[in-house]
């Protein structure tokens, strides 16, 4: 069960205080998308073995969504960070690189 | 016989006599005695009869490996079955029953399946049952169902309580013997909060009956010492009667403290699960000894070594006059010394080594104990009890040499570590050539948060068994994990136990070496569910190589005691079958709990009146009080309808409708969800959120509008009001209010963060009171309108308007869901129960009565208005039923509107929405049944081609009505579809518009 | 005409700690920026109480700022100003983006008071209670439900709940507030 920091209240949020949200990064497509561009949005998804980047979403607190860096295999989380953004901060990336020094970022 | 010493018992309290009565017999005990230990201090040996063949059992441990003795304890509303009689505290009055034998636990009819054993072998089951197949279902299954199984489900409420306790801890360390002590006095000078628990009520583990010595005294003495300075320590918690059942991800472990033993006849808080959030935890768990496998090893008076050394130390019984060590290793030495000490007879130990030689069989062979090496146990002679054993050479097939006449059989095949909760969260094991056993390979910890080790495992654990590395890695080990919360090395001073060496143990699996096949069919490995060595031989002869697999053929180590003695066994005879080292077998998977716990511990206080919240609303007790019949609707209590006197619930309804068509009927609506949405975007942002426009609705205006998924079905729908220029308040469905809350949230924080909108979810703070019905303007003009015009142009359908009712401050809507004159008024919650009161005073002279949930269905329904959840379902769009009104062209975007493109949600071949008629106008379609074509597909099915999603009988028209999703529906209209019955029979309805009443709208336009 | 205001249901249990059900407080949600120099100063100026810092609230005679999320905050007034402090409030946050509104009819408030409170409310929420002092905020859930609470005394907590499951909740804390039940772990 994991324990997650919010990063807008500061809370070490436990997993029953928070709902997951699935991959973080998406691009949304609109109407004037093809096809293929509108189903790789709505349903594709990386679901890496090792390192991702995923939404959380503080329910049972502050309410705000939040991504986390976690990898899947051993559960460390690497960091959390606001939602608004595009995508993670240069900052974590380099963190993790340096732990992980295998990964390779957007593969 | 087993029988209690006069002399002797660390744990008991001999001034202090407990009754208690075991199969209807009354029996004696003392306080601190277990109830295997009281049963045993009474000469009884045979405790229940096994799983599969009903064989007599005897008690075999004194901890919570034993498999064989489970009870049923206590009565009533306070009956537990499965209760392990070694970890069951005695209390005076207990009631004890035995299980799984019929009609008594001595002559039990089901031991016949002993007697036919080899035509019961492993994989019987599957072998046997399979055909024919209709035979399982009403044959075979009702018989094995009532053959097999542990105790009786209890059939009163359990009338006790459960709670949950969650609990941050720096340290937590699990086991509180001679390791664990070490670990925590250690962490008292650090600072850390340190929770230690124990499963036993007392603290020590082994070493209060292996006296070791400590520094200069005795270990019993060490551990007093230990516990009193760490009770006065602040941030040190000692917790005993807590077992550590399972180890989660980010340091989260379960813990389940026993707080009664249930003597109490009232009702009283019985368990408590806690739920600690450990920084780091320490596991000193010890070990188990592992049962030797010879014939007859199941046999009651079969018992570990290390078990009868318990009975006779720590509560001063005797598990046998006459008592036969069998071993391959030191240990077991212990308990021929202690019993021959105690003054019973040892006739001999059966040693499978060749030879022995250190201090320990010295010792022995002093006090005239006669050593047996090389040699085994052939079989065990006896049918319900232990009279004697036939010894043969342990690298012989089993020729008996020479029958030893004895009442007891204490084995010891060497000792396994407690590894399962190391295991839970990924711990690996490594195997131990020296001791032959499996323990922590401490380079692959679970991991926590930080990717760093979580998780560590000291003492016997960790695979030292001799009390002097037991101590030392207990300090060893404490001592890295302050470093790491710390930072800093703790300076401890390490005391040091006392011992001498052991000679090695000789790996035994089965003996003897060369046991004939009729010797291993009576071998057994597990006890709880009887499995044999020749079952797991024929599992690996029948090609189950992988040890999960065996597992799970053989039923090997899957009963309630998971294993813990026969695992290791097992494992070690699949190897030898498969001519593979131990290692390479591997083991299975260790999974939480540790020891069962109840389901009570596992409910918490989620029980009775909490198990479920319940929103109520303001008039909640008013309806109570008031003949409403309640139906959920999400969380929430709505009145169904509101039954007087005589009627049935069906009249209700009726009169309900009636009424509200004819003079007014009141509704409580407060479960509307109602949220906020205000911003200088927040025009833009709703015309995201809704499929048709809102960012034209004039301020004081409402319409009607549909959210979709971004998979673009229909997800929820409502009024809304545009209260001023850049803010509008939302209804949404009763269930939907937290969930479309959520998912405006959602969007706004996650992809429109730069748009200037809040939102707040106001569902609670006004409810919402509809008055309905063509007297609806009067009656609210005679409780007193103050600011506000109710004439139908100065508050016109789909406006709104604010004002005083009665003198309470409150906004008004007029919608309607019913097709009549309708007004909704949004009241502060804590006024709602006094304008309710006002409205229905004021409604006497109108004929107001209020009415329920199924009124309001069956009203929408007549008015062909769709309701969220029985026209839709998550696979409905909105123009599947006919709202492509509400879904603009103009918008270039909304949620939703990428989906609606795809080719299949424009199919012509949607099922689309419909009304039907039955042919009998008295006949209500059931809900939910399927219409056919007569036709089948090429699996055989019927052809489906439409569905009924609502049905009622409708007393406006008295006739049934319903509504149907229908492929291509309306264009069908006047066709006759055939809608089978369960029964066979045929309903025939036609298809018509879904407005069945006043479609022009002349009723609420006035 | 009788007043509804007092004739809600009473809510009283006495066990471990006492629980019992606030009679109806003032209370108003704001969400804006509170980083807006703006935002802050017009909230001081109505309120005339610094701002709460994250997870704490502030308060001086009966009334109190609770910091709920990065934007939004609960103020609590007495019962009848509400409307005065709104309009205040609108009048000093002229201009900014902002949303207020009147919660005080959606929430119920539960008084706890006794040396177990911390104890008591371990038993549903995964807060580490022995963390929480005086004057901290903190959301979160008690068994099944979310809630809010602050410590306004070390043996004294003040706990918000939904309107809609005040009996709920009442009924939990009376149960885990039964005579001799608390584990004695927190001093």
């Amino acid at each position: 069960m994991l324990v997650i920091l919010c990063p807008y209240c500061g809370v070490e949020a436990e997993e029953t205080e928070l709902t997951a949200g699935g991959e973080a990064h998406l691009e949304r497509f609109g109407p004037s998308s093809s096809d293929s561009e509108f189903e790789n949005y709505l349903f594709m998804r990386k679901n890496e073995k090792g390192i991702t980047f995923e939404r959380w979403h503080h329910t049972y607190g502050c309410g705000k969504w939040f991504h986390a860096a976690r990898c899947s295999m051993t559960m460390e989380i690497f960091g959390t960070y606001p939602a608004q953004t595009s995508k993670p901060p240069k900052k974590l990336i380099s963190m993790i690189k340096k732990k992980r020094p295998e990964w390779g970022e957007g593969k | 016989m087993s029988s209690r010493l006069s002399t002797g018992g660390k744990l008991i309290d001999r001034s202090l006599s407990k009754e208690f009565m075991f199969n209807g017999r009354r029996l004696k005990g003392f306080e601190g005695d277990t109830l295997a230990s009281a049963l045993l201090a009474n000469d009884q040996v045979m405790v229940g009869r096994s799983f599969k063949y009903h064989r007599p059992r005897g008690i075999v441990a004194s901890g919570s490996e034993e498999p064989n003795a489970l009870m049923e304890t206590g009565s009533g509303s306070k009956l537990e079955p499965n209760q392990r009689a070694t970890t069951t505290k005695l209390f005076d009055g207990m009631r004890v029953k035995s299980q799984n034998h019929w009609p008594t636990l001595e002559f039990d009819l089901g031991a016949i399946n002993s007697t036919f054993s080899k035509f019961f072998p492993a994989g019987f089951y599957y072998k046997t049952f399979i055909h024919p197949r209709f035979a399982w279902k009403y044959l075979f299954e009702p018989i094995i169902r009532k053959a097999a199984g542990l105790g009786n489900a209890p059939k009163e409420k359990d009338c006790d309580t459960y709670e949950y306790f969650y609990a941050h801890v720096d340290l937590l360390i699990i086991g509180g013997g001679i390791a664990g002590l070490a670990a925590a006095s250690s962490a008292v000078k650090s600072g850390l909060k340190v929770l230690i628990v124990e499963q036993n009520d007392y603290w020590g583990g082994r070493a209060i009956v292996d006296e070791i010595n400590i520094e200069n005294g005795s270990g019993s003495d060490w551990i007093y010492q230990q516990v009193k300075s760490l009770s006065n320590e602040k941030n040190v918690n000692l917790r005993l009667n807590m077992m550590a059942a399972g180890v989660y991800d980010h340091g989260y472990v379960l813990l389940h403290e026993t707080l009664t033993d249930g003597s109490n006849k009232k009702m009283e808080l019985r368990q408590r699960l806690w739920r600690v959030r450990a920084k780091q935890t320490i596991v000193a768990t010890g070990a188990i000894e592992r049962p030797l496998a010879f014939a007859g090893n199941d046999l009651p008076g079969v018992m570990l070594a290390s078990a009868v050394r318990d009975y006779l130390v720590n509560f001063g019984v005797s598990c046998g006059d006459r008592t036969v060590i069998v071993t391959n290793n030191d240990d077991a030495y212990r308990t021929a010394i202690l019993m021959k000490n105690a003054g019973l007879e040892v006739p001999c130990i059966i040693d499978a080594r060749p030879s022995v030689s250190e201090s320990l069989s010295k010792q022995v062979q002093s006090l005239g104990i006669k050593i047996l090496t090389g040699k085994a146990v052939s079989t065990v002679t006896g049918s319900k009890r232990v009279e004697g054993v036939a010894i043969c050479s342990h690298a012989g097939s089993g020729e008996v040499l020479e029958t030893v006449a004895c009442d007891c059989v204490a084995m010891s095949g060497g000792w396994s570590p407690v590894v399962h909760l190391w295991s839970h969260c990924g711990g690996k094991l490594e195997w131990d050539k020296k001791n032959y056993m499996f323990k922590p390979d401490l380079t692959s910890a679970p991991l926590g948060a930080n990717g760093e080790g979580m998780l560590t495992v000291a003492g016997t654990a960790n695979g030292f068994l001799i009390s002097r590395d037991v101590l030392s890695d207990g300090y060893t080990k404490s001592k890295e994990i302050i470093k790491a919360l710390t930072g800093k090395v703790p300076k401890i001073s390490m005391e040091k136990a006392h011992s001498g060496d052991e000679s090695e143990i000789l790996p035994v699996w089965f003996m003897p070496q060369g046991a004939t096949r009729k010797l291993k069919s009576k071998t057994w490995l597990d006890f709880q569910n009887d499995v044999k060595v020749s079952d797991v031989e024929l599992a690996a002869q029948e090609g189950f190589e992988s040890v999960e697999h065996t597992k799970r053929y053989t039923t090997l180590g899957m009963a309630t005691d998971q294993g813990k003695l026969s695992n290791i066994n097992g494992l070690a005879v699949l190897s030898n079958s498969l001519n593979v080292s131990i290692p390479d077998v591997g083991t299975t998977t260790f999974r939480p709990p540790f020891q069962p716990i109840s389901l009570g511990a596992i409910a918490g206080e989620a029980r009775h009146e909490l198990f479920k919240p319940i929103r109520k609303t303001s008039i909640h007790n008013w309806i109570n009080a008031n003949g409403g019949v309640w139906e959920p609707v999400a969380d929430w209590r709505r009145p169904f309808c509101f039954q007087r006197n005589g009627e049935s619930i069906k009249e209700a309804v009726e009169r309900e409708i009636v009424n509200t068509r004819t003079n007014c009927g009141i509704l409580d609506a407060s479960t509307l969800g109602k949220i906020l949405v205000k911003g200088p975007d927040a025009a833009r942002f709703l015309d995201m959120i809704y499929t048709n426009v809102m960012s034209n609705l004039k301020v004081g205006k409402c319409r009607y509008g549909l959210m979709c998924s971004e998979n673009g079905f229909l997800s929820d729908d409502g009024v809304v009001a545009r209260l001023s220029d850049d803010s509008y308040l939302c209804h949404t469905t009763s269930g939907g209010s937290d969930r479309i809350h959520a998912h405006m949230e959602e969007w706004l924080q996650t992809e429109w963060w730069d748009w200037k909108v809040y939102t707040l979810n106001l569902t609670e703070q006004f409810s919402q009171i509809a008055i309905v019905g063509p007297k609806a303007r009067q009656l609210i003009e005679k409780m007193g309108v103050d600011g506000l015009d109710l004439s139908p142009e100065g508050l016109p359908f789909m406006g709104f308007s604010e004002g005083f009712i009665a003198g309470i401050s409150v906004r008004i809507f007029r919608i309607s869901f019913s097709g009549e004159l309708s007004y909704e008024i949004a009241v502060p919650a804590l006024k709602a129960q006094e304008f309710w009161d006002l409205a229905l005073i004021s409604g006497e002279e109108f004929e107001v009565m209020p009415y329920g949930t199924e009124a309001l269905h069956v009203m929408r329904a007549e008015k062909g208005f769709i309701m969220i959840g029985d026209e839709t379902d998550g696979t409905v769009i909105p123009q599947d039923l006919g709202l492509d009104w509400a879904i603009s062209k103009k918008k270039e975007d909304f949620i939703g509107k990428r989906a609606q493109m795809r080719s299949f949600m424009k199919s012509e071949n949607r099922w689309k929405l419909v009304g039907l008629k039955t042919i009998d106008p008295s006949v209500v379609l059931p809900d939910g049944c399927y219409a056919v074509d007569g036709e089948s597909n090429s699996y055989g099915h019927k052809n489906m081609i439409g569905r009924v999603t609502s049905s009622y009988f409708s007393p406006t028209l008295e006739r049934s009505i319903a509504l149907a999703l229908v492929e291509n529906g309306p264009d069908r209209m006047n066709e006759i579809l055939n809608f089978p019955n369960l029964d066979g029979s045929v309903t025939k309805a036609a298809i018509c518009d879904p407005v069945f009443f006043d479609k022009e709208g002349k009723n609420q336009n006035v | 005409m009788s007043d509804y205001n007092n004739s809600i249901e009473t809510f009283f249990y006495k066990g471990e700690i006492t629980v019992e059900l606030s009679k109806p407080k003032g209370m108003i949600t704001l969400k804006g920026d509170l980083e807006r120099s703006n935002i802050n100063a017009g909230v001081i100026k109505t309120l005339e109480l610094p701002m709460p810092k994250v997870r704490t609230i502030s308060r001086k005679d009966g009334v109190q700022i609770s910091w709920m999320a990065p934007d939004e905050l609960l103020i609590l007034v007495d019962f009848k100003k509400v409307e005065k402090y709104i309009e205040l409030l609108e009048k000093n946050l002229k201009g900014e983006h902002y949303l207020l509104a009147n919660v005080s009819d959606a929430r119920a408030i539960f008084n706890l008071k006794g040396k177990g409170v911390r104890e008591v409310l371990s038993k549903g929420t995964p807060v580490n209670m022995e963390t929480i002092k005086i004057d901290d905020a903190r959301r979160s859930r008690l068994g099944q439900l979310p809630v809010a609470f602050w410590m306004v005394k070390n043996t004294e907590v003040e706990l918000v709940c939904f309107r809609s499951v005040t009996e709920f909740i009442f009924n939990w804390l009376k149960v885990a507030s039964a005579p001799n039940s608390l584990p004695r772990y927190i001093d």
